[in-house]
Order: structure tokens, then sequence, then C-alpha cells
């Protein structure tokens, strides 16, 4: 029997980056017994093993728990952890469509980041109700009075009233499950005219993720918004409008438990026989084939990825394997976007969209480990519409090679982004520089307590996405936070840089940039290439050139001697070890014309920024 | 099954203090365990199974400094080696110059031995760098005093590529170290090992200080040594003439078989299947000493080499020397040697192959391959292009 809704409460988990979440779905589990003691751990939400390795949540988590409230009555909360960073925002507005509530966490020491605004403002536009939670107030750097006034300012609430707890000890956890069972909504009707028992209508089911597994095929996440949707029922995707049958129902506790079937407000999973990957896709709505819903649901506005790369297989043979394992990866990840691209000196791979540069190392870290691929990336690069000489369209540049030389074109429009920063205000200078020095324009800035300030600011896309971030971070001791919504296009004075290796333009490492930083970026970046490449047989010229001008050169020295002078008998294992190594090394390697060329070395443009911000 | 084996390697933990680059197993403790080192040296061999019949054909005394040894510790030690050593045989001893005395420079030459000497440069600065206890004059004089006693067989120890050495300091090394007429030149670029004072100092993401920049120091001291007419026999040894060429050292690099004992020391056996099993003692001189003299082996790292391995690392070794590397056509039909791998050699001039027996002219039979100058200053590509591990 599926619940009554008004024992449902369907919630995520929201913060800025490392403020707990994941540690507060901990205390969730423990408290509810949902997993047995011996079976904890910390962040068990974080079941990839990259979440585990980075200490973050990067794909949202849903769980079932079971709790007994002080009113004496037992409830189905379903709680989703979210991620924090503001790459895997997406993840956090899907989760939110399929709640009515969401506990928004704050740090007690660090108070409300950018992060904290940039979720509140989404739970608030999906009509979510906002529970706030101080958290770590065990910490010694712990303020929450002063963090309680910066949430109340925020959210509306007493000062006094918000929770002040810490996930990490357990304290005052009682109090957050009491509150999510008194002042979150239970799942609504979302048609009150209608006379019909909730669970008797034409059920609707929203997709709100899905996943790829081996040997189960494709497991989508559902919310039941009406209805109820059972075991062996035939069903119908219907946006895609694609039959199937329901072979298997069931619910996260937090691995998939089968059961009958899911009723209203009941958050979920089944698995169908579909094996099309595109027939399910997130924001669809599934309902029954013999009770059919009128309407299918609102679903989700598809997010826009603002950073490019191309990815290629280091072998060529791998492109098959590499389509697939994008669309699979595109169930588990829907702010994924591809399309084939071919390059001339990397062959055949795909231009792949993501949501920032954490989102790009990520996926091709996923692709690589969960496929089995070896995979080289090209430099991010943002979208830029261009118009031609004597033409009123423009046209969508995402791929560098595709910018005309410069003169053969009107006018580039690059995106402009309004960022967010959050500092204490003794950097409000050093924030300041940085965005000058990235050609930001000072919007307005606001005090958010006597000592924190928010600053905000219209900067070229292109200028944040590579290592905008860790610069703020480095030059505010870690303090600064930052968020950034996608603005409109604007005219930019750019240029396209082309590298020459060994006298080839290599069409996989050229880029836009500013015409006035290109020569020192042309410079930079034929330095990092030439500390990147492993030396070869002969010597390797590496140039930098705008159009036909060449403006910055370097050499990779053609080696001579390649071999550690002593070995006596304890020495034989190390050079047999580094032998394999070597040899693995040869794996990340690309044979572009003549030139081995490791994969990592199409990213050395990732290294340029750092190395201005060393320099200062 | 255990093949017996002709060669010994003895380790002497022993430092005055520890230089800048080395990452060697040494102690600095006391004289007072001298004796008891040397005793438990020999019941280690014994509990290891004894010397072979006829006794060992090669032994090697390295460390450490075998030579700050305790005069009556030493002269034990020495008895002792001539007492498992065969007729004829080999005895090396790594030697410190600032060690050496009239009555040390006696012992060993009663005993026979062949003296590695740790000159490592004739350049004070260097010395310094390399933060050594001996400064030029005192190598000259140990060498003298060596001579003087009656050392037959005299090898140096050089050490180039070393920050703020530079070439001209490297010339005068050379010219120094050949003035004193040795036997037998060891010339070994700085490593950085992990955690040595140097590699804190210069970086240990690089293996060596220099990088690139030393691939000149190279030159030069095959230049100038074969000029002075000596044969470069193996990457980094160069012999006064073939009777010169170090027999214990030959036999790592033939991939032979060699027992160890000592504090840190590692030793091969062969199983009769041509698989190995290699033994290093852990580096813990108390542990060593407890278990020795409670009569059991001390503790180690054991690591099984299979056949194929053992195969690899026999082809690994032998490009480091001045002769034809022996590549068995099973080689390449087990996929221990690419084939193609061994074309690119040729292709990039490396080395020549040539087929050996009746095969069909073509190198997909035994061959025989010797690398040129180059493909041995680039051996460690060569064994990329050439070895599968
Ligand atoms: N002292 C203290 N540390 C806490 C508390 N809650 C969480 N932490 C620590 O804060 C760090 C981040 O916790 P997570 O639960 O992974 O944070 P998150 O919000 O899920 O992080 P993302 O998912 O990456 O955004 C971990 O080291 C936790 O142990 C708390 O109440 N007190
Ligand atoms: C086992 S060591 C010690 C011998 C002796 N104690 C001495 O210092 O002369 C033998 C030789 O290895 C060489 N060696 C030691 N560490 C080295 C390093 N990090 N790089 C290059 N050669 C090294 C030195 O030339 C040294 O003489
Ligand atoms: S180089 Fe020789 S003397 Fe110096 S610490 Fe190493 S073993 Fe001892
Ligand atoms: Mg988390």
């Amino acid at each position: 029997m599926a619940a009554d809704p008004s024992r449902i409460r369907n919630f995520s988990i929201i913060a800025h980056i490392d403020h707990g979440k994941s540690t507060l779905a901990d205390r969730i589990l423990q408290m509810t017994s949902t997993v047995a003691e011996r079976e904890m751990k910390e962040q068990l939400l974080d079941s990839m093993d990259i979440e585990r390795e980075r200490g973050i949540t990067i794909k949202s988590a849903p769980v079932r728990v079971m709790y007994t409230a002080r009113d004496g009555l037992e409830y189905q909360l379903n709680l989703i952890d979210t991620p924090g960073h503001v790459d895997f925002t997406y993840e956090v507005s899907r989760s939110l469509a399929a709640c009515e509530g969401a506990l928004l966490v704050v740090d007690a020491a660090q108070g409300i980041e950018a992060q904290t605004l940039a979720n509140a403002y989404l739970a608030l536009d999906n009509n979510v109700e906002i529970v706030p939670i101080i958290n770590k107030i065990d910490l010694p750097a712990a303020d929450p009075d002063r963090v309680a006034k910066e949430v109340s300012d925020l959210t509306g609430d007493d000062p006094d009233g918000i929770l002040r707890i810490s996930a990490k000890t357990g304290f005052g956890m009682e109090e957050v499950l009491e509150a999510i069972v008194t002042k979150m909504p239970a799942p609504p009707d979302p048609d009150p005219e209608i006379e019909l028992p909730l669970a008797q209508r034409p059920p609707r089911a929203l997709i709100f993720d899905s996943k790829f597994d081996q040997y189960r095929g494709v497991i989508t996440f559902i919310r039941m918004i009406d209805g109820t949707l059972k075991k062996r029922e035939r069903a119908l995707v219907m946006q895609a409008g694609i039959n199937c049958e329901i072979d298997e129902i069931g619910c996260f506790s937090p691995e998939m438990v089968p059961t009958n079937e899911l009723g209203p407000g009941e958050v979920g999973y089944i698995i169908t026989g579909l094996k099309d990957l595109a027939d399910l896709s997130v924001g669809d709505t599934v309902t029954a084939r013999d009770r059919p819903a009128a309407e299918p649901l609102e679903g989700y506005e598809q997010i826009k990825p603002m950073v490019f790369c191309g990815l290629f297989p280091i072998e060529a043979a791998q492109y098959p394997e590499l389509r697939d394992a994008l669309s699979k990866l595109k169930l588990n990840d829907a702010a994924l976007a591809f399309e084939p691209e071919t390059s001339n000196a990397l062959g055949f791979g795909y231009r792949v969209g993501f949501l920032g540069l954490l989102h790009m190392e990520i996926v091709r870290e996923r692709l690589e480990r969960e496929y089995d691929l070896d995979l080289l990336a090209t430099p991010p690069n943002v979208q830029y519409m261009i118009r031609a000489k004597h033409e009123t369209e423009y046209t969508i540049v995402r791929n560098p090679v595709d910018m005309p030389d410069s003169g053969a074109y009107e006018e580039i429009l690059e995106p402009i982004v309004k960022a967010t920063v959050i500092v204490p205000k003794e950097f409000v200078g050093q924030v300041m520089e940085l965005t000058q020095d990235k050609r930001g324009t000072f919007i307005d800035m606001q005090y958010l307590s006597e000592n924190r300030v928010q600053l905000k600011y219209f900067l070229p896309l292109a200028e944040i996405v590579l290592n905008f971030f860790d610069q703020l971070k480095s030059r505010t001791k870690g303090y600064a936070s930052f968020d950034y919504d996608m603005d409109e296009h604007q005219p930019g004075d750019l240029v396209r840089l082309d590298i020459l290796l060994n006298h080839e333009k290599i069409d996989a490492l050229s880029l836009i940039c500013h015409k006035d930083k290109a020569y020192y970026q042309g410079k930079a970046l034929v330095e990092a290439l030439r500390k990147k490449i492993t030396r070869q047989f002969f010597d390797v010229p590496i140039q930098a050139a705008i159009g036909a001008k060449i403006i910055a050169r370097e050499t990779v020295k053609a080696k001579r001697k390649d071999v550690l002078a002593k070995c006596y008998g304890g020495d034989i294992s190390r050079k047999r070890k580094l032998l394999e190594k070597q040899k693995k090394g040869k794996k990340r390697m690309k044979m572009i014309g003549s030139v081995e060329i490791p994969a990592e070395a199409f990213l050395s443009v990732l290294d340029i920024d750092s190395a201005d911000s060393d320099k200062k | 099954m255990i093949t017996p084996t002709r060669s010994l390697y003895v380790h002497v933990p022993f430092c005055a203090h520890r230089c800048g680059y080395c990452d060697f197993v040494t102690t600095s403790r006391s004289p007072e365990l001298h004796g008891r080192y040397v005793a438990a040296l020999q019941r280690e061999l014994a509990l290891q199974g004894g010397a072979p019949e006829g006794g060992f054909d090669t032994i090697f005394v390295g460390g450490g400094t075998p030579t700050l040894l305790e005069p009556e510790a030493m002269g034990e030690l020495l008895a002792w080696l001539a007492s498992v050593q065969a007729p004829g045989a080999e005895l090396t001893l790594e030697c410190n110059p600032e060690t050496v005395d009239e009555r040390l420079a006696d012992q060993l030459a009663a005993a026979g031995a062949r003296v590695s000497l740790g000159a490592q440069s004739f350049s004070a600065h260097v010395l310094e760098a390399l933060e050594r206890r001996a400064n030029p004059e005192t190598v000259r004089g140990a060498v003298r005093q060596l001579r003087a006693a009656g050392i037959e067989r005299l090898s140096l120890d050089l050490i180039w590529a070393v920050p703020g050495q530079t070439d001209e300091d490297l010339a005068r090394d050379l010219e120094a170290a050949l003035e004193l007429e040795p036997d037998h030149l060891s010339a070994y670029e700085l490593e950085l090992k992990p955690g040595t004072r140097l590699a804190h100092r210069f970086g240990t993401d690089a293996a060596t200080a220099l990088g690139e920049a030393a691939d000149e120091h190279y030159d030069f001291v095959i230049d100038r040594l074969q000029e002075a007419g000596w044969w470069w026999y193996e990457t980094a040894n160069f012999a006064r003439d073939e009777q010169e060429r170090c027999r214990h050292n030959l036999a790592y690099w033939h991939a032979d078989t060699w027992l160890a004992v000592g504090v840190g020391a590692v030793g091969a056996r062969a199983h009769a299947d041509g698989s190995r099993v290699r033994r290093a003692n852990l580096p813990n001189v108390p542990r060593w000493l407890k278990a020795v003299e409670a009569g059991e082996l001390p503790p180690a790292r054991i690591e099984e080499i299979d056949q194929r391995t053992a195969r690899l690392e026999r082809v690994m070794l032998a490009l480091r020397l001045d002769q034809a590397v022996r590549i068995e056509a099973s080689d390449i039909a087990d996929g221990i040697v690419d084939g193609a791998g061994l074309e690119r050699v040729m292709e990039l001039e490396l080395g020549t192959a040539l087929p050996v027996g009746d095969a069909d002219g073509t190198l997909r039979g035994t061959v025989e391959l010797r690398l040129n100058r180059r493909g041995r200053m680039l051996q460690g590509t060569v064994g990329g292009l050439l070895l599968d591990p």
C-alpha cells in the first residue's frame, strides 16, 4: 500500500559547498535506523568513487526514511542530498522540482556564501518551503548569532527561531526532523477541483533523474505527482510517446528496494524494458497505459552548457565506445550535451558542453573510469556569436577552429555573466583588482553584515571559466565565495590564437582570447606546452600565431640522454618499475604528425592563468 | 630448486655522516657495534645456506662506508671473506677517502682487495654541494696511500651533473681522476633520491638535478674517457681494459644470481625454471641484528620475479653493456620484446640488429642487437620501445 500523502514530506538538502549537507543526511539516516550502524560511514550518500575521493557531492542522491514524530505518527521522508558546487546547480534545481521543502544548511563559521544565496533563490523559484539550519556550531570559530542574522535577512525567519545544530555531533538533530514534519507541507493535491481521490487518478510521475546500470539497464528516478504506478503495469512515457512495461518499481533505502507500487507524493524508481537511452529523458512524465493522464507535467527547462571542449579517444578505435559512453552518462548527467566533431590533428571525437570546468573534469574522469576509455580533452572555451562581413545573421561558434581569421568578420559577441562575490570587507580591494584584470564591470556592492560584503559584476564568461575561482580564493585567503548567472552576449575585441608544433598548425590547440591579452597568453601557452611536451628525437619548435604573425616561440630540445646512471643489484626492480611507468605513460600519448604529445599537454592553457596570478 | 650462486654482496651500513644526496642504507651507529655486526654477517650467510663449494668468485663489500669499520672488525671481516672466496676471486671494498690510513691500506692490500674509492669530485665546491667530508687533497692522498700499500686494482667513483658544477669543473674532475691512474672509473649522473636533502633542495619531481642540461656533461664524460683510451663498458662504468671491468657488477648486468648479507642488502636467486626470487633485507639495523643473532633469517621483502619478468630484466640490463644483446626468437614470440619496437630502434638509428644462426635474413628469428652511442645514451627510450613489461 502506498503511503497517505499527508504523512509524506519531500525535501532537498541544499547549501553552499561543504556546509554539511551530506553529513546532515548521514545523521538522518542514522536516527531513523535506515542504515545499520555497522554499515554507516561518513557522507554515506556520496557513493561514487569520485565523490569520496574528492569529498564533495556531485550527484543528487534520493533516499526514503521512516520517522516517527513527536505526534506519535510515522512519516515517510524522501530526502534528496544535493551538490553544493556551482557547476552542479542543475542537480539542485531538478531535485527541488521533486520536493515541497528544502533544508537550507548554513555553516555557522562561514555564514551565508554565494551558493547559499543561489540555492535559496532556486528554492524560492520552485516554491518550496525553506527551513534554514545553522550547522557546525561545534566549531570554535562558529558565530551562530551573526549567521542567524544573515540568514534571517535572506529568508525572513526570526533569528532566534532558526535551528542551530552540529551535523557532526548530532546535536539538535531531533529538532531538525521535527521541523521537517511540522514546517514543510505534505505533497499537495495538484488539482483540488477533481473529486476522485488522488491515489485513484490517472498517474503522473515526473522523471527527475536516471542512471545506467550495466546489469539492469536504465534506472529511472521518479516523483509521483498524482495517481499510482504499479509493478508489471504497462506505462507510457508521455512526451516521448513510448510504451513500456514497468518491470520493477521501488524506493531508495538508499539502495534500491522493490515495492509493489508508488502512490501520490512518493519518490522512487522504475526499471522498464526500454533500451534506447533517449526514450526516458529527464523532465518527461510517466503515466499508465490503461488510465493515461490528459497532460504531461511541466518538466524542466533544458539547461544550456556554457563551456565546451573537444573530447577525443586517444586510441581512434575507441570512438564508437566514446559515443556509447556519452549517451549512457547523459542519463545520469542531464546537463551534458555533445555533438560530433572532427579535428585535423585528433580525428573523430565530440564537442562536449559542460556547466563549468569542474563539471568538465568530472565528466572526463567518469567517462574514463566508468567506461574504461582513455581520453584527450582540448582547451575549454565558451560559445561565441559571429557575424560575417555584409551579413545580418550571427552564427554560433563553439569551437575556436570555426572562428574566421580576423578581418573576415564584422562582429563577434561573447557571453557575459552576472557574478556575485561575497567576501570579508578587507578583501574588497583584491576582488576589484582581479575583476578588473578579468575585464569586469562593477555593478554594485552591498553589506550582508557589518563585516561581509556582496559585490556584483558583469564579467565575460571566458574570463571566469578557467581559473578565476582559484585566483579569487588565493587572493582572499580562501574567504571569497562566488556564483554567477548567464547574462547576454556582448561585442568583444577577440582574436583566434593558433599553435604550431613543428611548424604545423594544431587545430585542437587553438583558442579565442582578448586581443590585449593575446600576446601574453601566446607566450605563456607555448611556455606551458614546452614544459609538458616530452622531448623527442629531434627539436620541436612550438609557436603561437595570430593569423600569419608568429607572436611567441619555444623549442623542445631533442633528447640525447635518457638513462639513469647507477644500477647495482638493489636497483633492478626499481629500474623495471620505471620502465612499466614509462609504458603506462605511453598510453596517454598522442602522435600528431611525427610528434608525440602527452594528452595532458592539450590542457596547458589551464596552467596559464595560475602562472599569471603567481606573478602578482 | 635453487641453482648455486657464485657472487656475494656484503652491506656495511656505517657512515660518519650522511651525504646530502645519499639514500643508501646507512647508520651512524657507534663503533661498539662493528664487531657484532661482522659476526652477524657471517651468521646470516650461514642462515642463507653458506658459501658455495669452492667459494665465491666475486665478493663486493658496499655501504655505507665499509672502511669505517674499526681495525679489529675490519680484520675479522677480511679474514672471514678470505675463507669463503674461491682462488683468484675478485674482492672489492668500497672505501671513503677520509677513512684511509696506512693501517687500513695495508689490511686491504694484504687481503688482495680491489678498492672502489668514493672520490666524487676534485672541486672543493662540488664536494661541498654534495656534503662530502673529504676535500680534493684527501682524495689524492688516499689514492697514493692505497697504491703505496700495494693495492693493484683501484676504481674511482665520480658524480656529474651536480648543481653548481660547471663544464670546467667537470673537465677538471676528469683530468684529476685520469692523472691518478686508476684502473676503473664509475661516473654517475647525480640522482635526486626522494627523502635526501639534495632532493629537498632541488625538487623531487625530477630524477636528476640538471635534467636536459646534463646531456652535455654525459657527452663530455664519454668523449674524454674514450679519448684517453678507456672502455665505456657499461652506462656509467669505464675500464682501462677488459680485465679491469668489475666482475661482481657484471654479474648484476648479466642478470646472474648473487647472495647478499647485511642490513638492507638485496640478493637474487634463481629457480630451475628461470624465475627468480629477490630478497631485500629490511633497512633496520637493530631488527636485523636481533633476528640474525637469534639464529633467524632477518626480516626481508621478498619479490618473486616470474620467468617472463626475469627474461625481460635480462634484456633490460644487457642494454647497459657495450656488447651485443641477444634477443631470442622466443622473446619476440612471447611478446617480451616487441618486434615493431626493434624495427623502430633501427629506424631511429639507435643501433643495429643482426640475425643469428640459420635465420632467413629477417629479424623474426633470434637477433643480436648492438646499440650505438646514441642508443646507449638513450637507453631508457630504447628499453621503452623494445620491452613490454
Ligand atoms: N565541525 C563540524 N564539521 C562538520 C559538520 N558538518 C559537516 N562537517 C564537515 O564539513 C565537511 C563537509 O561536509 P559535507 O557533509 O561533505 O558537506 P556538503 O555540504 O555535503 O559538501 P558538498 O556536497 O561537496 O557541497 C566534512 O569534513 C564534514 O565532516 C559539523 O556539524 N561540525
Ligand atoms: C654505495 S655508494 C657509497 C660508497 C661510499 N660510502 C662513498 O660515499 O664513497 C657508491 C657510490 O654511489 C654513488 N652515488 C651514491 N648516491 C648517488 C646519487 N644520489 N646519485 C648518483 N650517484 C650516487 C657515489 O658515487 C658513491 O660513491
Ligand atoms: S655517500 Fe657514502 S659516505 Fe656518504 S652517506 Fe652515502 S654511503 Fe655514506
Ligand atoms: Mg555533499
